[in-house]
Protein backbone atom coordinates (compact mmCIF):
# COMPACT_ATOMS: atom_id res chain seq x y z
CA UNK A 1 0.00 0.00 0.00
CA UNK A 2 1.68 3.82 -0.87
CA UNK A 3 1.33 6.70 1.68
CA UNK A 4 -1.71 8.14 -0.52
CA UNK A 5 -3.90 5.61 -0.15
CA UNK A 6 -2.60 5.31 3.33
CA UNK A 7 -3.41 8.84 4.22
CA UNK A 8 -6.42 8.82 2.56
CA UNK A 9 -7.54 6.20 4.59
CA UNK A 10 -7.00 8.17 7.62
CA UNK A 11 -9.41 10.86 6.34
CA UNK A 12 -12.20 8.08 5.42
CA UNK A 13 -11.20 6.83 8.84
CA UNK A 14 -12.06 11.24 10.36
CA UNK A 15 -14.99 10.94 8.49
CA UNK A 16 -16.25 7.83 10.29
CA UNK A 17 -15.25 8.76 13.80
CA UNK A 18 -17.61 11.86 12.77
CA UNK A 19 -20.17 9.91 11.80
CA UNK A 20 -20.15 12.01 8.69
CA UNK A 21 -19.21 9.19 5.71
CA UNK A 22 -21.08 8.55 3.25
CA UNK A 23 -22.02 4.72 2.22
CA UNK A 24 -19.67 5.30 -0.43
CA UNK A 25 -16.75 6.49 1.64
CA UNK A 26 -17.35 3.42 4.38
CA UNK A 27 -17.06 0.70 1.38
CA UNK A 28 -13.95 2.72 -0.15
CA UNK A 29 -12.76 2.41 4.05
CA UNK A 30 -13.55 -1.24 3.93
CA UNK A 31 -11.74 -2.09 1.15
CA UNK A 32 -8.46 -0.17 1.58
CA UNK A 33 -8.44 -2.00 5.32
CA UNK A 34 -8.95 -5.28 3.93
CA UNK A 35 -5.99 -4.95 2.43
CA UNK A 36 -3.54 -2.82 4.27
CA UNK A 37 -2.72 -5.04 7.31
CA UNK A 38 -1.14 -1.85 8.38
CA UNK A 39 -4.20 0.30 8.47
CA UNK A 40 -6.04 -1.93 9.70
CA UNK A 41 -4.01 -2.48 12.90
CA UNK A 42 -3.40 1.06 13.53
CA UNK A 43 -7.01 2.62 13.02
CA UNK A 44 -9.16 -0.57 13.20
CA UNK A 45 -12.39 -1.64 11.77
CA UNK A 46 -15.46 0.47 11.14
CA UNK A 47 -17.03 -0.25 14.18
CA UNK A 48 -13.71 -0.20 16.33
CA UNK A 49 -13.58 3.44 15.44
CA UNK A 50 -16.72 4.52 16.28
CA UNK A 51 -16.75 2.58 19.73
CA UNK A 52 -13.19 4.03 20.45
CA UNK A 53 -14.63 7.92 19.58
CA UNK A 54 -18.24 6.93 21.93
CA UNK A 55 -16.16 7.83 24.48
CA UNK A 56 -15.86 11.19 23.91
CA UNK A 57 -19.14 11.72 24.42
CA UNK A 58 -19.46 9.92 27.54
CA UNK A 59 -16.99 11.60 28.71
CA UNK A 60 -18.19 15.23 27.88
CA UNK A 61 -21.54 13.93 29.16
CA UNK A 62 -20.12 12.74 32.64
CA UNK A 63 -18.41 15.95 32.76
CA UNK A 64 -20.28 18.49 35.73
CA UNK A 65 -18.07 21.11 36.15
CA UNK A 66 -20.07 24.68 36.06
CA UNK A 67 -17.49 27.68 35.85
CA UNK A 68 -18.48 31.17 36.96
CA UNK A 69 -16.88 33.66 34.45
CA UNK A 70 -19.65 35.88 35.01
CA UNK A 71 -18.59 35.89 38.63
CA UNK A 72 -15.00 36.51 38.72
CA UNK A 73 -15.41 38.78 35.56
CA UNK A 74 -17.33 41.41 37.48
CA UNK A 75 -15.81 41.36 40.92
CA UNK A 76 -12.88 41.90 38.70
CA UNK A 77 -11.37 38.99 40.86
CA UNK A 78 -8.82 36.70 38.54
CA UNK A 79 -7.76 33.52 39.37
CA UNK A 80 -4.01 34.66 39.53
CA UNK A 81 -2.82 30.91 38.01
CA UNK A 82 -0.68 32.07 35.43
CA UNK A 83 1.29 34.95 36.71
CA UNK A 84 2.17 32.48 39.92
CA UNK A 85 3.14 29.48 37.20
CA UNK A 86 5.16 31.47 35.39
CA UNK A 87 5.74 34.27 37.83
CA UNK A 88 5.44 36.94 34.77
CA UNK A 89 4.54 40.30 37.02
CA UNK A 90 3.77 41.44 33.05
CA UNK A 91 0.96 39.20 32.86
CA UNK A 92 -1.05 39.91 36.30
CA UNK A 93 -0.69 44.09 35.31
CA UNK A 94 -1.70 43.11 31.50
CA UNK A 95 -4.78 41.67 33.76
CA UNK A 96 -5.57 44.28 35.71
CA UNK A 97 -4.75 46.86 33.45
CA UNK A 98 -7.33 44.62 31.10
CA UNK A 99 -9.99 44.22 33.97
CA UNK A 100 -9.72 47.89 35.03
CA UNK A 101 -10.52 48.74 31.85
CA UNK A 102 -13.61 46.57 31.58
CA UNK A 103 -14.89 48.07 35.24
CA UNK A 104 -13.87 51.76 34.42
CA UNK A 105 -15.31 52.35 31.04
CA UNK A 106 -18.75 50.67 31.93
CA UNK A 107 -19.02 53.65 34.29
CA UNK A 108 -17.74 56.14 31.54
CA UNK A 109 -14.32 57.31 33.22
CA UNK A 110 -11.57 57.42 30.84
CA UNK A 111 -8.75 58.36 32.38
CA UNK A 112 -8.22 56.30 35.50
CA UNK A 113 -4.93 54.98 36.71
CA UNK A 114 -3.95 51.63 35.41
CA UNK A 115 -3.90 49.86 39.21
CA UNK A 116 -7.02 49.85 40.49
CA UNK A 117 -8.48 48.05 43.23
CA UNK A 118 -10.86 45.48 42.83
CA UNK A 119 -13.19 47.10 44.93
CA UNK A 120 -13.57 49.20 42.00
CA UNK A 121 -15.60 46.79 39.25
CA UNK A 122 -18.36 48.34 37.73
CA UNK A 123 -20.85 46.43 40.03
CA UNK A 124 -20.36 44.90 43.29
CA UNK A 125 -20.61 41.21 43.47
CA UNK A 126 -23.41 39.76 44.95
CA UNK A 127 -20.81 37.41 46.85
CA UNK A 128 -22.12 35.97 49.81
CA UNK A 129 -19.75 36.86 53.00
CA UNK A 130 -17.62 33.96 53.16
CA UNK A 131 -16.45 34.17 49.94
CA UNK A 132 -13.78 36.49 50.29
CA UNK A 133 -10.75 36.36 48.36
CA UNK A 134 -8.29 34.88 51.19
CA UNK A 135 -10.46 31.73 51.47
CA UNK A 136 -10.56 31.20 47.92
CA UNK A 137 -6.56 31.00 48.28
CA UNK A 138 -6.81 28.97 50.70
CA UNK A 139 -9.00 26.99 48.96
CA UNK A 140 -6.46 26.65 46.08
CA UNK A 141 -4.03 26.19 48.62
CA UNK A 142 -5.86 23.23 50.09
CA UNK A 143 -7.00 21.59 46.61
CA UNK A 144 -2.91 21.35 45.80
CA UNK A 145 -1.82 20.07 49.51
CA UNK A 146 -4.41 17.65 50.27
CA UNK A 147 -5.73 15.22 48.02
CA UNK A 148 -8.19 14.13 50.22
CA UNK A 149 -10.05 9.90 49.66
CA UNK A 150 -13.02 9.32 49.89
CA UNK A 151 -13.44 6.07 52.09
CA UNK A 152 -17.23 4.57 52.39
CA UNK A 153 -18.29 1.82 54.90
CA UNK A 154 -21.36 0.77 54.63
CA UNK A 155 -23.39 3.98 55.13
CA UNK A 156 -20.72 5.70 56.60
CA UNK A 157 -18.80 7.97 54.49
CA UNK A 158 -15.36 9.12 55.59
CA UNK A 159 -13.43 11.78 53.97
CA UNK A 160 -10.19 11.33 54.20
CA UNK A 161 -7.46 14.23 53.37
CA UNK A 162 -3.34 12.96 53.92
CA UNK A 163 -2.19 13.46 57.26
CA UNK A 164 0.66 15.53 55.73
CA UNK A 165 -1.57 18.61 54.65
CA UNK A 166 -1.27 21.78 56.45
CA UNK A 167 -3.46 21.70 58.97
CA UNK A 168 -6.41 24.42 58.43
CA UNK A 169 -6.63 26.82 60.62
CA UNK A 170 -9.85 25.89 62.12
CA UNK A 171 -9.46 21.88 63.05
CA UNK A 172 -12.03 19.93 61.64
CA UNK A 173 -14.91 18.65 64.45
CA UNK A 174 -14.15 15.21 64.68
CA UNK A 175 -17.58 13.18 64.98
CA UNK A 176 -18.15 9.90 65.64
CA UNK A 177 -20.64 8.66 63.40
CA UNK A 178 -23.66 8.07 64.04
CA UNK A 179 -25.26 5.79 61.43
CA UNK A 180 -28.51 5.56 61.07
CA UNK A 181 -29.85 3.46 58.45
CA UNK A 182 -33.83 4.11 58.20
CA UNK A 183 -35.32 0.04 57.18
CA UNK A 184 -37.35 1.03 54.27
CA UNK A 185 -39.42 -2.67 54.72
CA UNK A 186 -43.40 -2.25 53.66
CA UNK A 187 -44.16 1.38 54.39
CA UNK A 188 -46.18 3.41 52.81
CA UNK A 189 -44.87 6.99 53.62
CA UNK A 190 -47.83 9.52 54.17
CA UNK A 191 -47.57 12.56 51.28
CA UNK A 192 -47.43 14.78 53.85
CA UNK A 193 -44.16 14.55 55.48
CA UNK A 194 -42.38 18.12 55.50
CA UNK A 195 -39.17 17.29 53.37
CA UNK A 196 -36.42 19.20 51.45
CA UNK A 197 -36.52 18.45 47.91
CA UNK A 198 -33.29 18.80 46.13
CA UNK A 199 -34.99 19.41 43.11
CA UNK A 200 -33.51 19.56 40.09
CA UNK A 201 -29.52 19.07 41.18
CA UNK A 202 -28.45 22.25 39.24
CA UNK A 203 -24.85 22.35 39.88
CA UNK A 204 -24.39 25.99 38.32
CA UNK A 205 -24.15 27.15 41.77
CA UNK A 206 -22.74 24.10 43.18
CA UNK A 207 -18.68 24.56 42.94
CA UNK A 208 -17.57 27.92 44.55
CA UNK A 209 -20.19 28.72 46.81
CA UNK A 210 -19.20 29.68 50.19
CA UNK A 211 -19.89 27.02 52.20
CA UNK A 212 -21.76 29.71 54.63
CA UNK A 213 -24.25 29.60 51.73
CA UNK A 214 -24.54 26.06 51.51
CA UNK A 215 -25.06 25.58 55.09
CA UNK A 216 -28.64 24.63 55.49
CA UNK A 217 -31.31 25.16 58.34
CA UNK A 218 -33.07 22.78 60.13
CA UNK A 219 -35.97 22.06 58.30
CA UNK A 220 -36.86 18.26 58.66
CA UNK A 221 -39.11 18.24 61.88
CA UNK A 222 -39.49 14.53 62.75
CA UNK A 223 -42.30 12.69 60.89
CA UNK A 224 -45.53 11.86 62.60
CA UNK A 225 -45.35 8.18 63.06
CA UNK A 226 -49.01 7.43 63.01
CA UNK A 227 -49.42 9.09 60.04
CA UNK A 228 -47.27 6.09 58.16
CA UNK A 229 -49.12 3.09 59.17
CA UNK A 230 -51.41 2.59 56.81
CA UNK A 231 -50.81 -0.69 54.95
CA UNK A 232 -53.40 -1.30 52.22
CA UNK A 233 -52.47 -4.44 51.22
CA UNK A 234 -54.02 -7.39 52.26
CA UNK A 235 -51.77 -9.40 54.76
CA UNK A 236 -51.46 -12.94 52.70
CA UNK A 237 -49.94 -10.76 49.61
CA UNK A 238 -45.92 -11.79 49.18
CA UNK A 239 -44.01 -8.76 49.14
CA UNK A 240 -40.50 -7.91 47.90
CA UNK A 241 -39.62 -5.00 48.75
CA UNK A 242 -37.91 -2.14 46.64
CA UNK A 243 -33.99 -2.42 46.95
CA UNK A 244 -30.66 -0.80 45.09
CA UNK A 245 -29.11 -3.29 42.32
CA UNK A 246 -25.92 -4.43 43.68
CA UNK A 247 -27.35 -4.23 47.62
CA UNK A 248 -26.72 -1.34 49.75
CA UNK A 249 -23.39 -0.20 48.55
CA UNK A 250 -24.77 0.31 45.01
CA UNK A 251 -25.20 3.92 45.96
CA UNK A 252 -22.06 5.55 46.62
CA UNK A 253 -22.37 9.63 47.21
CA UNK A 254 -19.11 11.58 45.71
CA UNK A 255 -19.74 14.48 47.29
CA UNK A 256 -17.62 17.13 45.37
CA UNK A 257 -13.98 18.70 46.46
CA UNK A 258 -15.45 21.73 47.83
CA UNK A 259 -16.79 19.76 50.64
CA UNK A 260 -13.18 18.48 51.44
CA UNK A 261 -12.02 21.64 51.80
CA UNK A 262 -15.09 22.81 53.72
CA UNK A 263 -14.49 19.50 56.14
CA UNK A 264 -17.96 18.93 56.10
CA UNK A 265 -20.01 16.41 57.82
CA UNK A 266 -23.21 15.23 58.95
CA UNK A 267 -25.95 12.90 58.23
CA UNK A 268 -28.23 12.62 54.73
CA UNK A 269 -31.59 10.92 54.98
CA UNK A 270 -33.29 10.59 51.93
CA UNK A 271 -35.88 9.07 50.52
CA UNK A 272 -36.08 8.14 46.82
CA UNK A 273 -39.13 7.31 44.75
CA UNK A 274 -39.07 4.11 42.42
CA UNK A 275 -41.34 3.32 39.42
CA UNK A 276 -42.61 0.27 38.89
CA UNK A 277 -39.92 -0.27 36.69
CA UNK A 278 -36.88 0.30 39.22
CA UNK A 279 -35.89 3.23 37.88
CA UNK A 280 -35.81 6.35 40.26
CA UNK A 281 -38.22 9.30 40.11
CA UNK A 282 -37.79 12.00 42.35
CA UNK A 283 -35.35 12.12 45.33
CA UNK A 284 -35.94 13.49 48.29
CA UNK A 285 -33.71 14.49 51.30
CA UNK A 286 -35.88 14.07 54.67
CA UNK A 287 -33.11 15.10 57.09
CA UNK A 288 -30.55 17.58 55.75
CA UNK A 289 -26.83 17.24 56.57
CA UNK A 290 -26.40 20.65 56.64
CA UNK A 291 -24.43 20.92 53.59
CA UNK A 292 -25.84 21.17 50.56
CA UNK A 293 -23.08 19.78 48.57
CA UNK A 294 -23.69 16.68 50.59
CA UNK A 295 -27.04 16.42 50.17
CA UNK A 296 -26.73 16.97 46.70
CA UNK A 297 -24.23 13.73 46.22
CA UNK A 298 -26.52 11.69 48.28
CA UNK A 299 -29.53 11.95 46.12
CA UNK A 300 -27.28 12.37 42.99
CA UNK A 301 -26.18 8.50 43.96
CA UNK A 302 -29.65 7.86 44.78
CA UNK A 303 -31.31 8.61 41.49
CA UNK A 304 -28.00 7.17 39.46
CA UNK A 305 -28.55 3.75 41.09
CA UNK A 306 -31.09 0.95 39.09
CA UNK A 307 -33.47 -0.13 41.98
CA UNK A 308 -35.23 -3.71 41.48
CA UNK A 309 -39.43 -2.74 41.99
CA UNK A 310 -41.50 -3.47 45.16
CA UNK A 311 -43.21 -6.19 44.07
CA UNK A 312 -46.88 -7.31 45.54
CA UNK A 313 -47.41 -11.04 44.48
CA UNK A 314 -45.21 -10.35 41.78
CA UNK A 315 -46.96 -7.52 40.25
CA UNK A 316 -44.35 -4.66 40.67
CA UNK A 317 -45.63 -1.25 41.96
CA UNK A 318 -44.10 2.36 42.62
CA UNK A 319 -42.74 2.50 45.64
CA UNK A 320 -40.17 4.50 47.43
CA UNK A 321 -36.77 3.50 49.33
CA UNK A 322 -34.81 5.47 52.06
CA UNK A 323 -31.86 4.93 53.86
CA UNK A 324 -29.05 7.47 55.47
CA UNK A 325 -25.57 8.18 54.71
CA UNK A 326 -23.09 9.93 57.55
CA UNK A 327 -20.19 12.02 56.19
CA UNK A 328 -17.40 11.96 58.87
CA UNK A 329 -13.73 13.96 58.42
CA UNK A 330 -10.83 11.72 59.04
CA UNK A 331 -7.22 11.54 58.46
CA UNK A 332 -5.66 8.93 56.59
CA UNK A 333 -3.81 6.39 59.18
CA UNK B 1 -19.67 65.83 24.69
CA UNK B 2 -22.03 63.46 22.70
CA UNK B 3 -19.13 61.42 22.10
CA UNK B 4 -18.59 60.70 25.59
CA UNK B 5 -22.30 59.59 25.62
CA UNK B 6 -21.92 57.36 23.12
CA UNK B 7 -18.61 55.84 24.01
CA UNK B 8 -20.51 55.23 27.14
CA UNK B 9 -23.90 53.62 25.48
CA UNK B 10 -21.93 51.51 23.39
CA UNK B 11 -19.89 50.22 26.49
CA UNK B 12 -23.29 49.55 28.28
CA UNK B 13 -24.59 47.63 25.17
CA UNK B 14 -21.52 45.83 24.72
CA UNK B 15 -21.51 44.78 28.56
CA UNK B 16 -25.07 43.41 27.85
CA UNK B 17 -24.04 41.91 24.95
CA UNK B 18 -21.59 39.81 26.50
CA UNK B 19 -23.19 39.12 30.10
CA UNK B 20 -25.50 37.28 27.42
CA UNK B 21 -22.50 35.45 25.90
CA UNK B 22 -20.57 34.35 29.06
CA UNK B 23 -24.48 32.75 30.59
CA UNK B 24 -24.45 30.72 27.03
CA UNK B 25 -21.05 30.03 26.75
CA UNK B 26 -19.23 30.30 29.78
CA UNK B 27 -19.54 26.36 30.45
CA UNK B 28 -19.32 25.14 27.14
CA UNK B 29 -16.11 26.92 26.66
CA UNK B 30 -14.05 26.79 29.76
CA UNK B 31 -15.28 22.91 29.60
CA UNK B 32 -13.86 22.87 25.74
CA UNK B 33 -10.43 24.90 27.36
CA UNK B 34 -10.16 22.91 30.15
CA UNK B 35 -9.91 20.03 28.07
CA UNK B 36 -7.37 20.82 25.72
CA UNK B 37 -5.00 22.64 28.50
CA UNK B 38 -5.89 19.93 31.26
CA UNK B 39 -6.50 22.32 33.77
CA UNK B 40 -9.58 23.85 35.22
CA UNK B 41 -8.09 27.30 36.81
CA UNK B 42 -5.70 27.78 33.62
CA UNK B 43 -9.37 27.18 31.64
CA UNK B 44 -11.16 29.83 33.68
CA UNK B 45 -8.07 32.49 33.44
CA UNK B 46 -8.67 31.68 29.50
CA UNK B 47 -11.99 31.79 29.34
CA UNK B 48 -12.64 35.04 31.12
CA UNK B 49 -9.82 36.52 28.57
CA UNK B 50 -11.59 35.37 25.37
CA UNK B 51 -15.04 36.80 27.12
CA UNK B 52 -12.80 40.15 27.56
CA UNK B 53 -11.62 40.22 23.94
CA UNK B 54 -15.28 40.19 22.84
CA UNK B 55 -16.16 42.92 24.95
CA UNK B 56 -13.14 44.66 23.77
CA UNK B 57 -14.64 44.36 20.21
CA UNK B 58 -18.14 44.95 20.46
CA UNK B 59 -17.34 47.96 22.23
CA UNK B 60 -15.44 49.33 19.22
CA UNK B 61 -17.58 47.76 16.77
CA UNK B 62 -21.16 47.26 17.90
CA UNK B 63 -22.25 46.41 14.78
CA UNK B 64 -20.09 43.14 14.61
CA UNK B 65 -21.69 39.26 15.19
CA UNK B 66 -19.46 37.65 17.29
CA UNK B 67 -20.29 34.06 17.25
CA UNK B 68 -19.90 31.07 19.49
CA UNK B 69 -17.34 30.29 16.36
CA UNK B 70 -15.68 33.23 16.91
CA UNK B 71 -15.45 32.17 20.69
CA UNK B 72 -14.29 28.48 20.04
CA UNK B 73 -11.80 30.37 18.22
CA UNK B 74 -10.26 32.94 20.17
CA UNK B 75 -10.50 30.13 22.78
CA UNK B 76 -8.60 27.22 20.94
CA UNK B 77 -6.07 30.54 20.17
CA UNK B 78 -5.87 31.13 23.83
CA UNK B 79 -5.09 27.50 24.89
CA UNK B 80 -2.69 26.48 21.98
CA UNK B 81 -0.69 29.84 22.80
CA UNK B 82 -0.90 28.77 26.92
CA UNK B 83 0.32 25.05 25.93
CA UNK B 84 3.10 26.82 23.68
CA UNK B 85 4.41 28.52 26.69
CA UNK B 86 4.09 26.16 28.72
CA UNK B 87 6.28 23.87 26.57
CA UNK B 88 9.20 26.64 26.39
CA UNK B 89 9.28 27.95 30.01
CA UNK B 90 8.89 23.91 31.31
CA UNK B 91 7.97 25.24 34.28
CA UNK B 92 5.47 22.52 34.47
CA UNK B 93 6.78 18.80 34.68
CA UNK B 94 5.31 17.18 31.43
CA UNK B 95 4.16 13.99 33.09
CA UNK B 96 2.18 11.42 31.31
CA UNK B 97 -0.65 10.85 33.66
CA UNK B 98 -3.54 13.18 34.16
CA UNK B 99 -3.84 15.47 37.40
CA UNK B 100 -6.74 14.14 38.70
CA UNK B 101 -7.26 17.11 41.10
CA UNK B 102 -8.46 19.24 38.06
CA UNK B 103 -11.33 16.71 37.93
CA UNK B 104 -14.44 16.81 40.36
CA UNK B 105 -14.35 13.66 42.05
CA UNK B 106 -17.46 12.43 40.20
CA UNK B 107 -15.75 13.06 36.63
CA UNK B 108 -12.87 11.05 37.47
CA UNK B 109 -14.05 8.01 35.20
CA UNK B 110 -12.17 5.72 33.24
CA UNK B 111 -13.38 7.23 30.63
CA UNK B 112 -12.90 11.10 31.42
CA UNK B 113 -8.92 9.84 32.50
CA UNK B 114 -8.64 8.33 29.33
CA UNK B 115 -9.19 11.40 26.84
CA UNK B 116 -7.63 13.34 29.07
CA UNK B 117 -4.11 10.93 28.78
CA UNK B 118 -4.83 11.12 24.90
CA UNK B 119 -5.24 14.45 24.56
CA UNK B 120 -2.47 15.49 26.54
CA UNK B 121 -0.43 13.46 24.53
CA UNK B 122 -1.46 14.76 21.10
CA UNK B 123 -0.37 17.61 19.30
CA UNK B 124 -3.05 21.08 20.13
CA UNK B 125 -3.79 21.34 16.59
CA UNK B 126 -5.34 17.66 16.39
CA UNK B 127 -6.87 18.15 20.05
CA UNK B 128 -8.86 20.96 18.95
CA UNK B 129 -9.92 19.26 16.10
CA UNK B 130 -11.47 16.20 17.92
CA UNK B 131 -12.90 18.60 20.62
CA UNK B 132 -14.40 20.92 17.97
CA UNK B 133 -16.41 18.45 16.16
CA UNK B 134 -17.13 15.24 18.73
CA UNK B 135 -16.69 17.55 21.89
CA UNK B 136 -18.14 20.05 20.77
CA UNK B 137 -20.22 19.26 18.22
CA UNK B 138 -19.51 21.05 14.91
CA UNK B 139 -18.88 19.41 11.91
CA UNK B 140 -15.31 18.58 9.79
CA UNK B 141 -16.74 21.65 7.81
CA UNK B 142 -17.59 24.17 10.76
CA UNK B 143 -14.48 23.20 12.65
CA UNK B 144 -12.04 23.80 9.65
CA UNK B 145 -13.64 26.78 9.60
CA UNK B 146 -13.01 27.76 13.34
CA UNK B 147 -9.46 26.32 12.86
CA UNK B 148 -8.75 28.15 9.55
CA UNK B 149 -7.99 24.95 7.73
CA UNK B 150 -9.66 22.15 5.21
CA UNK B 151 -12.48 19.75 6.63
CA UNK B 152 -9.86 17.04 5.12
CA UNK B 153 -7.50 17.79 7.38
CA UNK B 154 -9.93 18.02 10.40
CA UNK B 155 -10.81 14.81 9.33
CA UNK B 156 -7.12 13.04 9.61
CA UNK B 157 -6.70 14.95 12.68
CA UNK B 158 -9.67 13.30 14.15
CA UNK B 159 -8.34 9.93 13.32
CA UNK B 160 -4.73 10.52 14.56
CA UNK B 161 -6.57 11.77 17.92
CA UNK B 162 -8.84 8.58 17.33
CA UNK B 163 -5.69 6.22 16.74
CA UNK B 164 -3.91 7.88 20.66
CA UNK B 165 -7.03 7.05 22.49
CA UNK B 166 -7.29 3.94 21.38
CA UNK B 167 -3.20 3.46 22.46
CA UNK B 168 -4.54 4.79 25.69
CA UNK B 169 -7.57 2.72 26.82
CA UNK B 170 -5.06 -0.56 25.32
CA UNK B 171 -2.56 0.43 27.23
CA UNK B 172 -5.05 0.86 30.46
CA UNK B 173 -6.30 -2.14 29.96
CA UNK B 174 -3.18 -3.77 30.06
CA UNK B 175 -1.78 -2.87 32.67
CA UNK B 176 -4.95 -3.29 35.29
Amino acid sequence: MNATQCSRAEILAGAIALGEASEAQRDAYRRHVAACAGCIAALGGEREIERTMAIVAVARDGESWEPDVLTTLRAGRRTHVRAWRFGAAAIAAAAALALGGYALLTSGARNAPATLPSTVAYRAPAAPAGLTQPKAAAHAQARVAARPRLVVVHNTVTLRRPAAAEAPAQTPARTVAAVRPQPAAGRVHAASRPAVLVAALTPSERDRRSIAALRTVETAPPADPHAESIQLVPSSSVIRDVFPLGGENAIVPRPPAIAYSENASGTTAFEVSVDERGTPVKCTITKASGYLVLDEAVCRAAMHARYSPRTINGRAVASSYSDAFTFRLGDDQ
Amino acid sequence: MDEVYLRTDHATAAQARVDTMVREYQTKLARYIRRMVGDAEVALDISQDVFLAAYRILKEEPERELTAGWLYRAATNGAISFMRRRKILRMLPLERDVDRSDWRIDERSATSLDLQAALRQLPSDQSAAVLLTSYAGYSSREAAEILGTTADAIRQRVCRAMRMLRTVMTERTKDT
